[in-house]
This record gives structure tokens, sequence and C-alpha cells, in this order.
């Protein structure tokens, strides 16, 4: 039978270690007394699997290109379906005639919308199923919308004047309540870091700086654009998406259409991407998973509806706009005594454009704290979570305010921050980075080569090296479930629910559960991504890898234990006295008395020994959040403005890292989705028509290999992470520090502060020009 | 894209012909450039005639007197990796080297790239009916103009994309047609047409007309070279782009071929520049001269003012190369 | 790119274009044609492709595929929605991110900016074609064990290229890598241990020519 957790569970004490390895914090834990107590940082060495780099398992699918993704699905007497967006930015529909779309040879389902009100260009309209793609784009093309257009206000600061079009009645504003409204702004939200008085702190300061810092909308981009294939039998949908939460999909197109969420099932093997624009049942800009099935269910057939690229820019989400006014106190020393954070972000028609997170958790020894924070509507999609939504925005204000505060006082940005710094894990992090940087050799003066030991200045390419701090939180989803089956003949399968986003997650889950069954991580059969298994969570915030290995540990703990029932008479010991490891069981006092894994299983009286178990309760650890500090070489030519990124080195803290292969991965790859945010990307709309005039890949510029630069990960392991595996997420930290941490490095080796980003030639040679006249 | 026919011709008579018999018909070399307007429906033809079937369209050869024969069907693969090409014409195998990506060098063809329509991203958006598209107004003027021009502008002022064209013109080619009329040589230099004639196009090729061949005269004697400024480190469209030839005897220069790339409606050749070097050794001094003279006269847009200096950085260390 | 005459076309569907009508449209120019009896094939008016489908005979990894296609279907989409090759990717379509990377008679190409019709007469190697998951090329089992790879959508492209670059310089420098790949975008960010992973594979190259892809094979 299997088990299952109930809640409020009965806790047990125990001291544990908590914080870095080398100088460890004592700290009094409270698991379930059905949990179990957490690896141990000072054992790593000990484990078998976990800790050991590892390929991932997927890997010869995806590079034989056998993976199959949503987009790849082939069903029989499948149709292709295909949404109609609006194109314009603001507008009342009049009409929405599908008469010709309909007649067209091939066309077997249409959806129109119910909605008149259009707020951004590519919501969606209208969504048309024909037997081919090429069918459903000659469908779509007869559609034939007629708008009465409305004035429209397209971008953050254009939205935030008295005179801008209103994006929004005050009272339809999708901002929370209690939020003060005024034209397209609502807000100002408060902080929950805000703490003491800043005027009181300014007043103190010996040294204040000022600065106005903006990013703007960057895009997901994910390479495999959204989209599902609905399948019906019956009353039974199947859904195949491109997805980051399985069950959301699940969730939420069930109760769009009114069904059962048993009659549902969602299916996720393999996905391309998604970075926080596939948290959701379809996309935060539109509804076409919801529309799939419908159309599926039109045309008695199942439907695969993948958004193109140009969609994909417009309704699926973005990182907001942030405009941000950033002001610092200090005395002459170094030390902080106020910081005032305010930021004006566009999220498009969407609130939750905050920005301020960075600012209230670092620099954690100022007393004197105050951000708030307005949501800025304009008329453009809506935005979806970015790998650390916010932050690397808000990082980028403070870090570069932070570094501006240290130049006016002549102190060294790195000292200046651990003049502040509160965090232990950071404090031992900066000389981490610093030293594999090689900090020293920083440009003392900026934009003066001769006062550093970057080398000789090559012509007008100058280099120079930056740093900035970047934080997180640790989150975890206690609506985790595994299972795991141990059948009669030896063989295991690990079954849960989870999807895996690319992460590495399948393989870590392997080594979770093989490390507690000691037998072999290939010996682990993985079933996964797919909502007829135990649920699992989203894979947002980080929290994949956290949420699930606690609990895979857990189940994977309780078959050992009855794997132990069975071997125990077999060795004439009592289960208790057992241990596990190289596919055997064996009295832990004794080696020698030894039975193998399959020997013991095949004592089971049925065909197979199942544990079903959720999540145990997170539990309090010495802090709840991760630290994170990043230090960048650039070289910028100073005649063109051209920025090219030399090397970063990137220092994270992320618990027990169970494959360090899979999650350096993760860092290095937040790296370059950072530098290619500082660098390229912008989301640019027409300030006449209001449309995306880079709906693609061409203009809408990603980081690619000719730009790539040396990249550094290095892990520093924090125990105690607040479950039995302690494991933390590592997806979004290394991305926040990054934006600041090249401006930083520009400034250095320039003297020219880029407060703008993209650093596009453009704005660096602005910039420079600046600069020269200072 | 639309439901078209495709038709692959066995020669350029045959392939014109087979395009005046279904008004709306094009031609197809690479089909790179072609293909991204059909799926945007820029154009929406009826017909595709396939030059890439006709033998004898993608030679490339050189004559005895030095003068390099290309045939437009030739990839921007095959040019940047001759080896004629690239010892005789290094700023021509520069430019078509660098373009783009492996990928597309390998399909792309050089008459392609030199009759390819402006990369504005106005015009390669359906919904934007501008002036090239029948339209009467150009977006550029009041909107998003950072990568349109600062020279020949009017009515439009979408950037010339050719990067090959650029080095063509420094080379002072001349692209061989064939037409109903029979055929005709027209020089690089006369082959580009600014927007105040006709904003609708890009060249003088006429209806029924196609490129058949470029032909570049020597460049025994001129010292020449090619360079782009990218925000991307590659694959990227260039912010500007200039290719300079020069003629060097006695340690002075005689002649001069200054084009400009990226910031013009057509290649961009500055007389200014040519002159702030004919007659001065190639140095330092004669660089700075001829950067600042490529900058007269340009009408920066709204966001685009940063061309101007980096027009000026670009023709400077040019020409400091060919020192 | 070998450039052969289209292969004949048994089974292609018949065209509405006639002789009759292509002599009388094309006047006096008689030159690309040739004037034969009645009832034979004229061998120098070319056949008129569709709209509608017509039969494609591909050549892909080695193996004659014929596809039935109307003439604006792309090689990607041929490759993926008809023959079930679905390791080149549509991302952008537009040929600016590489993830439909082919091969074609060895060389890179973004298919999806390929008519399929244009392939006839060339050899197509995809992913699939360079290696199995059981029997991974040494460019694929290096992808593997450096971790070169992440969600996994841009891969199949990365290692066509990559098997391109390896095949013409079987030693490249980093930045030769970099400049063979510069047309493959990956959006998690794996190209630092894509390099490594180029650089592993040519190490374990025999120093002789390098060996045959399957599509090379007769």
């Amino acid at each position: 039978m299997p088990q299952e957790q109930k809640p409020a569970e009965p806790t047990s004490t125990f001291q544990a270690k908590a914080g870095l390895p080398a100088s460890p914090q004592p700290l009094e834990v409270h698991p379930a007394t059905t949990d179990i107590k957490p690896w141990d940082l000072d054992n790593v060495a000990g484990f078998e699997h976990v800790g050991k780099p590892r390929p991932r398992i997927e890997g010869p699918l995806k590079v034989t290109g056998k993976a199959k993704y949503t987009f790849d699905i082939k069903l029989p007497g499948m149709l292709y379906g295909r949404m109609i967006g609006a194109a314009v930015p603001a507008a009342e529909i009049l009409s929405i005639d599908t008469s010709q779309a309909e007649a067209l040879a091939g066309v077997k389902a249409v959806w129109t919308t119910d909605s008149r009100v259009v707020r951004f260009a590519g919501q969606d309209v209208a969504a048309v199923a024909a037997v081919s793609p090429d069918v459903a784009r000659d469908a779509a093309r007869l559609v034939k919308v007629s708008y009465k257009e409305r004035p429209f206000t397209h971008e953050l600061r254009e939205a935030m004047k008295p005179d801008a079009p209103r994006v929004f009645n005050l009272d339809r504003m999708p901002s929370g309540r209690d939020l003060g409204r005024n034209g397209n702004l609502a807000g100002p939200r408060p902080s929950r870091s805000n703490r003491g008085d800043v005027e009181k702190g300014f007043a103190e300061a010996e040294v204040v700086h000022e600065g106005t810092y903006y990013c703007p909308v960057h895009t997901h981009s994910p390479l495999e654009t959204h989209g599902v294939v609905a399948s019906w039998e019956g009353e039974q949908l199947t859904i195949y998406a491109s997805t980051q939460a399985l069950f959301a999909v699940r969730e939420g197109v069930s109760e769009a259409l009114g069904i059962d969420r048993k009659n549902v099932r969602v299916i996720c093997d393999h996905m391309g991407g998604g970075f926080g624009s596939k948290l959701g049942p379809s996309a935060t800009g539109s509804a076409f998973s919801v529309v799939a099935c419908r159309l599926a269910k039109q045309a008695g057939a199942p439907v695969k509806l993948m958004l193109d690229r140009h969609q994909e820019h417009l309704c699926t989400g973005n990182a907001p706009s942030a405009l941000m006014k950033v002001k610092l106190g200090a005395k002459k020393d170094g030390t902080l005594t106020a910081a005032l954070y305010q930021s004006w972000g566009s999220a498009g028609v969407a609130g939750g454009a905050g920005t301020s997170g960075p600012a209230g958790a670092l620099h954690g020894k100022n007393p004197n704290f105050k951000a708030e924070e307005w949501d800025v509507f304009t008329n453009a999609g809506p935005s979806a979570p970015l790998r650390a939504p916010g932050h690397s925005q808000g990082a980028f204000g403070l870090e570069s305010a932070i570094d501006e505060l240290a130049e006016k006082l002549g102190i060294d940005p790195l000292e200046l921050r651990k003049k502040n710094e509160a965090s232990p894990v950071r404090m031992a992090q900066y000389d981490v980075g610093a030293k594999a940087i090689g900090w020293e050799r920083r440009n003392r003066k900026a934009g003066d080569m001769a006062t550093g030991r970057l080398g000789a200045a090559l012509g007008p390419r100058k280099r120079g090296l930056g740093m900035a701090n970047g934080n997180w939180y640790v989150f975890a989803s206690e609506n985790s479930n595994a299972q795991v089956r141990v059948h009669r003949d030896g063989s295991v399968e690990l079954i849960t629910g989870c999807q895996d986003i690319g992460t590495g997650y399948r393989t870590a889950m392997m080594v979770v559960a093989a490390e507690e069954l000691g037998i072999e991580p290939g010996d682990v059969a993985l079933r996964l991504g797919d909502t007829q298994f135990p649920e699992g969570p989203g894979s947002g915030g980080s929290v994949t890898t956290n949420s699930m290995a606690p609990v895979v540990r857990l189940a994977a703990n309780q078959a050992r234990g009855k794997l132990f029932e069975l071997a125990a008479p077999l060795l004439g010991a009592k289960p208790e006295e057992l241990d596990a490891a190289h596919g055997k069981i064996f009295l832990a006092s004794d080696k020698t008395k030894v039975v193998g894994f399959k020997q013991a299983a095949a004592k089971m009286s049925g065909e197979s020994i199942e544990v079903l178990v959720k999540r145990p309760k997170q539990y309090e650890t010495f802090r709840g959040d991760i630290a994170g500090t990043q230090f960048a070489e650039v070289e910028v030519d100073v005649e063109t403005g051209v920025v090219r990124v030399v090397k970063m080195v990137s220092v994270n803290d992320c618990g027990l890292p169970v494959n360090p292969l899979t999650t350096q991965s993760q860092v290095l790859g937040a790296m370059i989705q950072g530098a290619s945010w500082a660098l390229f990307e912008n989301r640019v709309l027409d300030r006449n028509v209001g449309t995306m005039v880079n709906p693609n890949l061409e203009m809408y510029k990603i980081l690619a290999p000719a730009d790539m630069f040396e990249a550094e990960s290095i892990l520093t392991p924090v125990a105690n992470m607040g479950n039995n595996t302690s494991t933390a997420g590592i997806g979004e930290p290394p991305i926040v520090p990054t934006l600041a941490a090249v401006a930083n490095a520009v400034f250095n080796a320039t003297s020219a502060r880029v407060r703008e980003l993209p650093m596009t030639p453009d704005r660096v040679l602005q910039a420079l020009s600046e600069a020269r006249r200072a | 894209m639309n439901r078209f026919e495709l038709v692959r011709a066995q020669s350029t008579t045959q392939a014109r012909e087979l395009v005046a018999e279904k008004p709306g018909s094009v031609l197809k070399a690479g089909g790179i450039d072609l293909l991204d307007h059909l799926k945007e429906h820029l154009v929406e033809p009826p017909r595709l005639v396939d030059l890439k079937t006709i033998p004898g369209l993608s030679q490339i050869s050189v004559d005895k007197d030095g003068t390099l024969k290309l045939g437009a069907l030739a990839t921007l693969a095959q040019v940047a990796a001759h080896a004629a090409v690239r010892a005789s014409h290094p700023a021509l195998a520069r430019a078509c080297g660098e373009a783009a990506s492996p990928q597309i060098r390998n399909v792309a063809t050089i008459g392609g790239n030199v009759l390819q329509r402006p990369r504005c991203w106005y015009y390669r958006l359906e919904s934007y009916k501008c002036f090239k598209k029948g339209g009467d107004v150009c977006f550029a003027v009041a909107g998003e103009n950072r990568y349109h021009v600062l020279f020949g502008g009017g009515p439009v002022f979408a950037a010339h994309p050719s990067n090959a064209a650029v080095p063509l013109v420094a080379y002072g080619a001349s692209f061989v047609l064939d037409g109903p009329k029979g055929g005709r040589v027209v020089a690089a230099a006369d082959f580009f047409q600014l927007p105040a004639q006709d904003p609708t196009r890009e060249n003088v090729l006429e209806p029924g007309e196609l490129l058949k061949e470029i032909s570049v005269p020597s460049a025994a004697g001129w010292k020449s070279a090619y360079f782009e400024v990218r925000e991307r480190a590659a694959f990227d469209w260039p912010l500007v782009s200039a290719a300079i030839a020069l003629k060097v005897s006695a340690g002075v220069v005689r002649e001069a071929r200054v084009v400009l790339g990226q910031v013009a409606t057509i290649p961009w050749r500055s007389a200014a520049a040519e002159k702030a070097l004919v007659g001065k050794a190639v140095g330092a001094a004669s660089a700075e001269a001829a950067g600042k003279a490529a900058v007269e006269g340009a009408q920066p847009m709204s966001d685009n003012g940063y061309k101007v200096d980096l027009v000026a950085t670009l023709v400077r260390r040019t020409v400091e190369s060919l020192a | 790119m070998a450039r052969r005459p289209p292969p004949p076309d048994e089974g292609r569907e018949q065209t509405s274009f006639s002789r009759r009508s292509f002599l009388k449209s094309a006047g006096v120019s008689a030159a690309a044609t040739t004037i034969v009896g009645a009832g034979e094939r004229a061998e120098a008016a070319p056949a008129v492709l569709g709209p509608n489908a017509v039969t494609l005979n591909l050549r892909v990894n080695g193996a004659v595929r014929p596809v039935t296609v109307e003439p604006r279907v792309t090689l990607l989409d041929a490759l993926r929605n008809e023959l079930d090759l679905t390791g080149a990717k549509p991302v952008c379509e537009r040929g600016g991110c590489g993830a439909c990377t082919v091969l074609l008679d060895g060389a890179p190409i973004a298919s999806c900016l390929l008519l399929a019709a244009d392939a006839e007469g060339h050899e197509v190697t995809t992913v699939e074609g360079i290696g199995t998951p059981e029997k991974m090329s040494p460019l694929q089992a290096a992808f593997v064990e450096k971790d070169a790879l992440q969600c996994g959508f841009c891969t199949p492209g990365f290692v066509v290229a990559g098997t391109a670059l390896l095949a013409k310089t079987p030693r490249p420098t980093l930045d030769q890598i970099k400049a063979g790949l510069a047309g493959n975008i990956c959006r998690c960010g794996t190209y630092g241990r894509i390099f490594e992973a180029v650089q592993a594979a040519a190490a374990t190259r025999p120093s002789q020519a390098p060996s045959q892809t399957p599509s090379q094979r007769r």
C-alpha cells in the first residue's frame, strides 16, 4: 500500500551543521519524524554517486535527434493549428470574419475570441486548424479582422507621462488592489525589506550618490516556441506540452474547458527551453493550449498548435523594462548609512514589474533602506517571470550605483562591498572569485590601464575588471511526490510527474535514488513528465532539484527499508543493522555478511514493492536565501564602442550539488544569458505604430558562439538548505549579477558609465563622450 | 509562403521567358533572400524560376589579364574560399567570408547578395506598408532608425544591405546582365540607384533582365582592405563597413576608392575621402583626414548619429591597415 | 555543391505545362528548346512543379526517400513532417539560428531556407545520419561527455555544423571552432562546453582522411 505523508507531522530535533563547510554554524533543525536525517556536506567524498560529475542520461537521445519534443510529436490524423493575434496595439475589435478561412479546403476547425478589447499586438483573436502547416497559414491569412484603433502607449518612459494614453481604466488595472493608481501607474509598492529611517541615514551620510539606470524589455526566446498537441479520445484529453509545469497545464486547461482534471493527461518528455515563460497553462499573453483543445474537439482530430517565432516574441511573456533611481549614502570609510531604491517597471499589460529584490537583500549591514516600486502599463505583451524575475534589472541598478559610490569614495568596489556585507556565505565567496579573476590586476584608475596589470592597452582596446553581487532565495514546493517501485527481478523504477526542462533533473534524481538504494544510477529506470505520475512542482524559482531530491531520497529510503526487511533473515540480522552499496546489502558491522540487491528483491511476496511519498516539509535553515557574486573582465574598443566580455567568474552556492557537471552547466548558461542581455538584447517597438520591429532572431540579437568568453563557475557548497538532501536550486542566482558586473568592468576599462542597456556601440560611445566631458 | 509553381530553367534565355510568361514570377538563385520574402509575404509570386539548374553560372575564373569573373550563382562561400580571389581581391573575399553565417554562405550567391532587398526592419515586416511596398511613407524617418542611413536618403532611408557590393564598387566591378534586348554591362558604381529616382528599387535591373556574371578588373597594383563594425562578433549585419582600394606608387596614393557600406541607400563612394588621400602618403595623417572627409555631408537621423563617428573611425583604420 | 539535372521523374505528377504553350510564349528564341516529334518528351522543356504536391526524390542519410509535397514546402518541413526526421528543429524559420542545420553534399545549410525541391539531386545528411544513441559519432559522444547540451533543442544543429567543421578542419583552433559554429545559437548557454566537445572529438580523430559519413557511402 502506498504510504502518504500527512500534514502537521510530529517532528524530531537534531543538531546540524549549517553554512560553509569551512566555517560551519550550529543549527537545530526539526524535520518530520518520517523524514530522514539530511546528507552531511562534510561527507561528500563518501558518496558513491552524489557529488560526482555524470553526463546526463538523455544526452544520447538529444545529440542524435531522437529526443522527441512537443514540436516533434506526430499523431495519426493530426491537424496543424495556428493562432491569429491582434495586428495593432490598442483597439476595439469590430468584427472577425472567418468565412473565407472556413471555406478553404483542408481547414477543419476555427476559433474566435469573445473579447472585443485589444491591449497589445499579438493578443489572441482567432485560430484555425488545417491538414498541413501551410494550409493553416493560408487559412490564418484569410481571417479578416476589423479594428477600431485606439491611442496606445508603447514604452515605459512614454507611458509614465501624464498625458499618455491609458492602457487600462483605473479600476481594471491588474495590479494589487491596495496600490495607488494614476494614469498608467500602479504603486508605490513598498519592499518587505524596508528598514530603519532613510532620511536620517542620508543626513548622516558624508558622501551621497544618486543615479538613474534603465533596462529594456527582454524576451525569453526559448528555442522551442510555445505550443501543444491536443488529442481527445472521447472525454479523455491528452496534451503534449512544451512546458515547465505539467500540472499547471492540466489544472489551467481543465478549468478553462470546464472538465474534470482526471480526464486530462499532460505529457512532456523533453522541452526546448522556457526560462520562466512556460510556467502556466499556455503563456501569459495567449491561451493557445485551451484553443488547441477546442480546435481538436471541433475537428474531431488531434491538433498540433505551435507558435512561430514572431508570435513567440509578442505574446509569451518578457522581462519587464525597468527605470531605477538609486540613492546611496555612506560615510567616508564606505559604511553605508542609507539606500533609497525606486523603480518603475513595465510588464506590458501585466503587473508585477518589481525589481527591488537585490536592493533589499544586498549590503545587509546597511541599517536604513527604503524601496518603492511602481508598475507602469504599456500596450505590449504581458511579462512572464524571466530567470530571476526583476533581479538582474534590480542588481544592474543597485550594483552600478554601489560601483559609482565606490568611485566617489575612492574605495575599491570589492572592499566597499565587504564592508557592508551581512552574509557569511557571500563574504567567503568574494575572495574565491577575486582570486579566480585576478582582481589585483584591476585598473586603480578607471580608464587608465597603466594603473592596472591587465596588460598593455592594445591601442583603442581597453580592458577592465568589474564585479557585482547577486541574491536569490531558497524556494521549495512541498507539492512534490515520487514513487519508487522495486520489482521482484531487482529492477527499479523511479516515477515522478515532474518535468525535466533541460537542467539535468533526470540524472540528478537517478543519482539520488541510486545513492540511497546502494545501486548504480544506470539501474534506476526513470519515468517522468506525465501527469499520470505523482504530482511534481512547476520548474520555476529554481525549485525543482530541492523540491524533488528530498522526496526521491525519502521514497528510495523507504523502499530500501523494505528491502532490508527482506534481506535481514537471509543475513541473520535485524533490518536496522544493514547497509547497502554497489548493488549489495550487507551487515554494516561485518561486510562479509552480504546478499545481492536482486537476491533480496526476489524474496518479495508480490510482484513489486511500491513506495509513494510526498515531500517532507521544508525545515527551517540558518538562512533562506542564496548569495552569489560575479567578476567580469571586458575589453572595450573606445573608438567604436564595441564591448567584448573576455572572462567571467561566477561564485555561487547551491547547497549540495548532486551532479556538479549539470550544476555547473546551469551556472555557465546563466552567465551567458546575462551577458547577452547586457550586450545585445532589446525588444524594440516602433514608437509610432507600436508593434515590434525585431520579432525574429536576426535583429533580436542573442549572444552567439563568436561572442563567447572564458567562463568559470565556482560553487561554494553550503550545508543545510532545509531538506534531507541539503540541495538548493541554481538556475536563477547566477544571472542576477551579470549585467552589473559587465557594466562595472566597462567603467573600469574606460571610465565611461553605461547606465542604459543594452551596451551597444551607440550607448557606449555616448557614455564615453560624457566621460570625456566630465 | 503562397502556393507557387517551381520551374527549373536550363538557360538564362529560358529563365527570362519563363518569368515573362507568368506575370509576377520571380527568379530564384540561392533562395536565401527570396524565401525570407516569401515567408513574410512581401512577395507572392505565382512561379519561381530556378537559376541553379542552369549550367555555367557559378564558375569563378581569372582571365589572363587578371580579370576576375564571378558567375552570379557562385556562392559566397565559394567566392570567399577561392584562392585567386583571396590573393588578388582580398576585400571581396573578406566581405563574402564574413557575411552572415557558414550555413547562409554555403547557399547564398554573390548575385543574390548584390541584388538582395534591404534589411530595414520596416521593409521586412509585412504589416508596415512603406514606400518600397507601394505605400507612401518611410517609417524610419520618425521611427526606429538606429540602423538606417547617413547618406543618400530620401524618401526612403534603408541602408543598402549587400556586404559584397561594397568592395565590388571599390574594385570597379561590372555587372553582366542578360536581357530580352540582349545583354548589357553596367558598372557596379552605376548599378545601384538612389531612392530619389524610384523608392521602390535599389538598382537599375530592368524587368526581364537577370544578372549573369560579375566581372572584376584585375587589382594588380592596388592595395585593398575591407572591414566592418558589428554589434555581435559574427553573424550580424554591420553597423558600418568600408572597402578601400589604393593605388600607391613612389610612396604616394595615385588613385583611391573609398566605399562605405550600411550607411547609405547604395554602396557609398566617398569622393571627399578619396580626395583626402590622393597625393598623400598612406599613414596616420592621411588616414585621419580621410576619416574626417568621409563623414562630410552626413545627415544623421534621430537615432543613428553614432554611425558618424564609426564611419570616421573605420575609414581611418582601414586606410591605416594599408600603410 | 554538385549540380546535376533533375533525376528522371518516375511517379512525378503530370504537369499542366505543355511544350506547345512554352514555344508559343518563347517567341523566336529556340536556343534552349529542341523540336521533337509529337508524343516524345521535349528534353529542354522544363517541367512545371506544383503548385499542387509533386513527388520529390530526396536522398537522405544515404537512402532514397521520396516525399510528395507542394513546391513551397521547405526541406526542414519535408524532413520533419514527411520523413519523421525530427532532429533538425524549427526555431526561427529565417536562417537566423542554425537549429535547422543539415548537410547538403557535406556542407552545412539552413534547411528552413531551402525548398525541399532544391534538395533533389543532392545528398542530405541529418543528425540522425551522423549517429544513433547506440552508436554515436565521436563528436556526439563528446557532447554527452562534456555536457555540451541542456534542453537540447539547438544540439542537433550544433552536432551537424560541428561534424562539417571537423570534416573540413580536423584540428580546429578555438577561433576556427567559433567561426565554424558562428551560425548556431544556444539559448541555454552551452557554448563553452560545445567548444570543449569539438576539441575533444578532434583530438580523437585519426590523422588520416576523415571517415566517410553515411551519406557519402554508395
